[in-house]
């Protein structure tokens, strides 16, 4: 009899053990199929205490930082060379090892006298003519966009958000909506929160990353443009054309260096095609002649 | 005699569970909707499968930036980056992988959603999101898979290139699975 007692337990804790396990998802599905919001909270609010940022969210707060750059500067009006350049970018962002995004990638031209590029999360990339300007060929274009989508594909964005932010974000988000009656005040937190974030992302995007994460970058980027067969040394010919942005973010010159002895390694590389560099010329004519059309002043006033 | 049968079906039934813990596969998670199963670690590799959020892929090796995985009774690979190690959040499960449906999802998803984004811009009324919305709509590109096979068609870009009918083998990241 003791016996069984005994095995009786250990079974049920066997038992207990597994339904724990299964019991968040379970709960989940209940709440889903019935429909009945409080179960699939409380199945959710056991599912999300470790879970990082998901690629919608990142979208989100990508889209408020890029909103935020665009009150200071205007979008161009050369549509034409932006579908070329967005080309270009969807091009190297499929070999990024991020090809599908929430919303999908979205790389949008800025007026801009400095050369200047923002890589949000979720994928809208601001780009100024004045950097597109100072490319020579496709493969050169090619590889300021694969080293910026490089930021979105390696997350550098969102790791810019403090711990304290991130971690009342996440919480945040397992407590939401646990009842209607808390649902408003719990809206007003979290968009607390978001606001918090969208400082650290912004202040990020609009600096500029630091020394590691360049290189990083830089070095993701030269193995896109050698995945997707254009001349990976075009990177650091960007890059030897940039202006130097402070020690903190790595200097342009010394990170130029730095790819060059990676690339001088490098079997078999791609040659920029005769065909790309008149395709480019066509694609930014534009700009090459002095005649950008996005230059010209605007006759419309941007909606406020 | 039944003490030693007892305790001796217990220890065996935990070696038989833990063995079997051990050989179970790696399980990741698809982080995005769209997620293509790629018949090579390349990019531009035929597509076996379209994969949707949150859906479970097991792992079998990594090749570079790619992971060989088994999903849907296939084995392909895709982008290390696009898999997650975690099962994610509720808002995944599910869904299909349409574009209209990727607006529910985040819906469901209670965390940062346009819900959020609504509320902030009411906080924040120089936000031009809808000038933001315009330029995200002209920047998509449609449909990528042959619009950008056309482009690098044109650009003599990779496989296109006249050096990649004769040295296919240099390229790196396209060697077929073994």
């Amino acid at each position: 009899m003791k016996n069984r007692t005994r095995f009786s337990l250990l079974a049920l804790a066997a038992i207990f053990v597994a339904g724990c396990a299964a019991l968040g998802s379970v709960t989940k599905k209940i709440g889903q199929a019935t429909g009945q919001s409080k179960l699939v909270d409380a199945g959710e609010s056991m599912e999300r205490s470790a879970k990082e940022f998901t690629e919608s969210e990142k979208y989100y707060v990508g889209r408020t930082v890029a909103a935020q750059l665009l009150t200071s500067r205007k979008p161009s009006n050369a549509t034409s060379m932006e579908a070329y350049i967005g080309r270009v970018g969807q091009t190297v962002a499929q070999a990024s090892g991020k090809p599908q995004l929430f919303k999908g990638w979205h790389f949008i031209l800025i007026e801009g006298e400095a050369p200047e590029a923002f890589a949000c999360p979720g994928g809208d990339i601001l780009i100024t003519t004045a950097l597109v300007k100072l490319c020579s060929t496709e493969d050169e274009l090619a590889a300021v966009l694969a080293h910026e989508s490089s930021h979105v594909a390696l997350d550098h964005p969102m790791a810019a958000i403090t711990a304290s932010n991130r971690k009342a974000a996440l919480v945040g988000i397992v407590q939401f909506g646990v009842s209607q009656a808390a649902r408003n005040s719990e809206l007003s937190n979290l968009t607390g929160v978001f606001d918090g974030v969208i400082k650290d992302v912004g202040t990020a995007v609009g600096r500029g990353y630091d020394k590691s994460k360049e290189y990083e970058a830089d070095k993701t980027a030269v193995a896109i443009l050698l995945e997707v067969g254009y001349d990976p040394r075009s990177l650091a010919a960007v890059l030897r054309k940039l202006p130097s942005t402070g020690s903190a973010h790595g200097d342009p010159k010394k990170r130029a260096a730095e790819l060059d002895s990676l690339t001088a390694k490098m079997k078999g590389i791609p040659e920029t095609a005769e065909a790309r560099t008149k395709r480019f010329a066509r694609g930014i004519g534009g700009i090459e002649g002095g005649t950008e059309p996005a230059a010209a002043p605007a006759k419309k006033k941007p909606k406020k | 005699m039944r003490r030693i049968s007892l305790v001796l079906t217990f220890v065996l039934a935990t070696i038989a569970v833990s063995a079997r813990a051990a050989k179970q596969p790696e399980l990741q998670y698809v982080s995005v909707a769209n997620t293509r199963l790629l018949s090579k670690p390349a990019a531009f590799s035929s597509t076996l499968a379209t994969l949707d959020a949150g859906e479970a892929v097991e792992v079998i090796s990594q090749s570079g930036s790619y992971v060989q995985v088994k999903a849907r009774g296939q084995t392909g690979w895709i982008g290390a980056r696009s898999l997650l190690t975690e099962r994610p959040k509720i808002g995944y499960s599910g869904k299909k992988s349409t574009d209209a449906s990727a607006e529910e999802v985040a819906a469901a998803t209670k965390g940062f959603n346009t819900e959020v984004e609504a509320e902030y811009k009411r906080n924040n009324p120089k936000l031009d999101y809808e000038q933001l919305d315009r330029l995200e709509a002209r920047t998509t590109v449609r449909d990528p898979g042959k619009d950008l096979e056309k482009f690098r068609k044109e650009g003599q870009i990779g496989e296109f290139s006249p050096a990649a009918a004769s040295s296919a083998s240099g390229e790196p990241g396209s060697g077929a699975p073994k």
